[in-house]
C-alpha cells in the first residue's frame, strides 16, 4: 500500500475542515505538511455552468450524499448533507448569522463563551463578504414574507450573505453558477491551497488512529480527478482534524474503534427538522429570480419553539414537499412563477437516542425520532405560514397537515379546524433537514460529551473534531458561521500543539 | 427498466399516471426520459431499498382485491386514487412510507426532466437580478 507523511491530516472540506486548513496554512511556510482529505468531487466552472433546465437532479448528485435524499432509519426524515471541494458550503444559501448568547448559555460547555465565538464569527464573515442585498435586489417571494410578518406584528430580520457579484440566479442549494457564493470552495480552501496545504478531492477516510489515516482514493464519473492515484493509501499524520460533518465524524470515530471510552459519541444527534411550505398567489411574482433567502422570523422561536425563513425551492424539490397527487398537485405545480415559499425550521432537543450508529459495513446510520414538542412545533409552524402567505395576499395556500389539499384565503379564520394533529404523520408529510448537529458533542464529562470545548477527543491528543458534530444541542440559527467559529478554536489549539510539539 | 421486473414496472406505469396525471398523455420520449430517471434512482440506493420498493409495488397491486375483487392496475381510476388516498392518510407506517417513496420517485422521474420546467411557468436564469423588476 502506498504510504504518505504529514503533519496535519484534516478529513473534509466544508464550514469546518476549510477553515481549519486556512487557519493552519502559514504554517506550511515553516515547513508543517498539512493535507485536507475530501470525499467529493471538485466541479470545474463549467460543470458549475450547467444549464437551469435539468439542473436539479444533475447538480444534486454530484454535490449530495445520495442526492440530498439520505433517509434515517425510520424513513420518516432525508437529510441533506453536501460531498464536495467546499462540502456543504457548496450548497447552502449563505445565510450568516452569529449564534445568540441566549444558545451557547444553553449548551453550557465550559469553556466556551459567546463573546469568543461572536468575535471569531465576525472574523469569518468578514472573510466571506457577509452583506445585507440592497433592496432592489430582493425579490416578491422574500418582500411579501417581510411586509406581511410586519403586518402580523411577528419579529422579522433579513438575513446577511456571503455572496460576492450575486446575480440573483436563485439556485444556491445547487452549486452557485456564477462562482458568487462564497463557500470554503471560493475563500478558505484556495487560500490553504496558495499557501502549501494539500487538498485531496475524491479521497474517503476509511479508518483513522494515532499517527495514521486509511483512505481510499476513487474518482467519479465528474469533476476534476483526484491529484492522488486511485486506490488505498496509509497517511502518516502527527494529529487528524475530523470535519466531515455530524453523520459522517460520528460514523468515522465509531468504525474507527478508538482507544478510548466514548458512550456518547454518535449520540445527542439534532437536525432542525424542516417543512416547506408553499402559498399562491393570483399573479405571478418574482420568486426564482434573485437570491432565494433574505429574511427570517424567529418570533416564535422561545414560545412555539420553530424559526420561518423565506426560500425557494425547485421543481421536483416542491412536488415532493406537497402532501397529495393528481389533479390538484399538478394544478399547483403548474403554477410556480405564483407561489411563495416557507422554510420552516424545528428546534429540536437533543436527546441520546436520537443518534448515528454504524452498520455491518462501517456506513453510517441515523437514528432519529420526532418528539411530540417537535410535532407540535410544525404543526404551529405551518399555522403561522399560513397566516403569513394570507397577509401577503396569497389565494389559497397549501398546509402539510391540512384536511384538505388546498385552504382557501376566505378560510383563513378556521385554519385551528383546517391545518390538524392527525394529519401530522411522519411518513405522510415530507420532512427534510439540511441542519445537521451533534453526534460529537463538546462538554467536560467524558460520559455525557465526546470533544473537551477546543474539539479535541477526550483522552486522545491527537485527535480533534472540527465540525457541527460538535454542537451539544442544536445551534436554533443556520450553523455555517457557528461551526467556522468552532473551527476557527480547533485550529488555534492545534497550531499550539504543533509549536508546543516543535518545542519538545 | 433495469432494476424493476416487467411486472413491477408495468405497476409503477400505472400509479405514475395517477399520481401525475400529465404522464397519461406523455410523449414516448417523456416516458423513456422517467423510466431513466427512476432507473438511476435505485441504482444509486442499496440493493435493500431497491428490494423494499418492488415489494411495495407488488403489495400496491394486491391490496385492493379485498375490497375491490381486482389488482391495483385493473381498477378503474377513482377507485386507484381511493387506493392512493388511503395509503397517503390511513395506512399503516410502513405502507405509508413505502407510498411516499413511490410518489418521490414518480416526482423525481417527471418534475426533474429539463424538458417540464417551461410547462410548470418556471424559467430560471443564471442572470436572474434582470428579471427581478422586468
Amino acid at each position: 500500500m502506498r504510504e504518505r507523511n504529514y503533519d496535519v491530516v484534516i478529513v473534509g472540506s466544508g464550514a469546518g475542515g476549510g477553515t481549519v486548513a486556512k487557519e493552519l496554512a502559514p504554517l506550511c511556510r515553516e515547513g508543517a505538511r498539512i493535507a485536507v482529505l475530501e470525499w467529493g468531487a471538485k466541479l470545474t466552472e463549467e460543470e458549475f455552468a450547467c444549464p437551469p433546465e435539468g439542473r436539479e437532479l444533475a447538480m444534486a448528485r454530484k454535490l449530495y450524499f445520495e442526492s440530498g435524499g439520505v433517509f434515517n432509519a425510520e424513513r420518516t426524515m432525508t437529510m441533506a448533507f453536501g460531498r464536495a471541494y467546499g462540502g456543504s458550503t457548496v450548497v447552502y444559501t449563505g445565510t450568516s448569522l452569529i449564534i445568540p448568547e441566549r444558545t451557547v448559555a444553553r449548551w453550557a460547555v465550559p469553556g466556551l463563551v459567546s463573546e469568543d465565538l461572536a468575535r471569531r464569527s465576525r472574523k469569518v464573515m468578514q472573510e466571506n463578504n457577509v452583506h445585507f442585498l440592497e433592496e432592489e435586489a430582493l425579490n416578491d417571494n422574500n418582500r411579501l414574507f417581510r411586509d406581511a410578518c410586519e403586518r402580523l406584528g411577528y419579529r422579522v430580520e433579513q438575513f446577511p450573505i456571503n455572496v460576492k457579484g450575486c446575480r440573483g440566479a436563485g439556485l444556491c442549494n445547487l452549486g452557485c453558477p456564477n462562482a458568487a457564493k462564497q463557500g470554503t470552495n471560493r475563500v478558505q480552501l484556495p487560500a490553504a491551497e496558495r499557501q502549501g496545504v494539500e487538498v485531496v478531492t475524491n479521497c474517503k477516510v476509511l479508518r483513522i488512529a494515532e499517527g495514521e489515516v486509511l483512505a481510499r482514493v476513487a474518482n467519479p464519473p465528474w469533476g476534476l480527478p483526484s491529484a492522488w492515484e486511485e486506490g488505498e493509501v496509509r497517511v502518516k499524520a502527527r494529529i487528524i482534524v475530523v470535519a466531515a460533518g455530524a453523520v459522517n465524524s460520528p460514523a468515522l470515530l465509531l468504525r474507527s474503534h478508538l482507544p478510548v471510552r466514548l458512550p456518547a459519541l454518535g449520540r445527542y444527534f439534532t437536525a432542525h427538522p424542516a417543512l416547506i411550505l408553499v402559498g399562491e398567489h393570483e399573479r405571478p411574482i418574482s420568486n426564482y429570480f434573485g437570491h432565494p433567502k433574505s429574511f427570517y422570523c424567529d418570533h416564535f422561536a422561545e414560545s412555539h419553539g420553530f424559526l420561518l425563513e423565506t426560500c425557494m425551492y425547485f421543481p421536483f424539490t416542491t412536488a415532493k414537499n406537497l402532501v397529495g397527487f393528481g389533479p390538484e398537485h399538478s394544478e399547483l405545480m403548474r403554477r410556480m412563477d405564483r407561489l411563495q415559499m416557507i422554510l420552516v425550521l424545528a428546534v429540536d432537543p437533543a436527546l441520546p437516542d436520537n443518534r448515528v450508529t454504524i452498520d455491518a459495513s462501517g456506513e453510517p446510520v441515523v437514528h432519529y425520532r420526532f418528539t411530540e414538542g417537535v410535532l407540535d412545533s410544525l404543526l404551529e409552524s405551518m399555522k403561522a405560514s399560513a397566516r403569513i402567505f394570507f397577509a401577503a395576499g396569497a389565494r389559497r395556500i397549501h398546509a402539510p397537515a391540512g384536511e384538505r389539499f388546498f385552504i382557501e384565503a376566505h378560510e383563513a379564520p378556521r385554519l385551528d379546524a383546517l391545518i390538524t394533529r392527525r394529519r401530522l404523520l411522519p411518513g405522510r408529510i415530507s420532512i427534510a433537514s439540511a441542519h445537521l448537529m451533534g453526534g460529537c458533542r463538546m462538554g467536560d464529562d467524558p460520559d455525557t460529551s465526546v470533544t473537551d470545548a477546543w474539539g479535541q477527543v477526550h483522552g486522545l491528543p491527537w485527535l480533534y473534531v472540527a465540525d457541527g458534530s460538535l454542537f451539544p444541542r442544536c445551534s436554533e440559527i443556520n450553523p455555517y458561521v457557528t461551526i467556522m467559529a468552532l473551527a476557527d478554536r480547533v485550529a488555534e489549539r492545534v497550531r499550539s500543539r504543533l509549536v508546543e510539539g516543535k518545542a519538545a | 427498466m433495469h432494476h424493476l421486473s416487467a411486472r413491477c414496472a408495468a405497476i409503477l406505469d400505472v400509479a405514475a399516471t395517477d399520481i401525475v396525471p400529465e404522464l397519461a398523455a406523455a410523449s414516448p420520449e417523456r416516458w423513456d426520459a422517467f423510466h431513466a430517471i427512476v432507473d438511476l434512482a435505485l441504482e444509486e440506493r442499496p440493493r435493500g431499498v431497491r428490494r423494499q420498493f418492488a415489494v411495495f409495488l407488488l403489495a400496491l397491486a394486491l391490496l385492493p382485491l379485498g375490497r375491490f375483487g381486482a389488482p391495483y392496475p385493473r381498477l378503474a381510476a377513482e377507485r386507484r386514487r381511493r387506493v392512493l388516498q388511503w395509503l397517503q392518510d390511513r395506512a399503516p407506517g410502513r405502507l405509508r412510507q413505502g407510498f411516499w417513496g413511490l410518489k418521490t420517485l414518480v416526482f423525481m422521474g417527471y418534475y426533474s426532466q429539463g424538458a417540464v420546467a417551461g410547462e410548470l411557468a418556471y424559467r430560471p436564469s443564471f442572470s436572474g437580478n434582470e428579471h427581478l423588476h422586468a
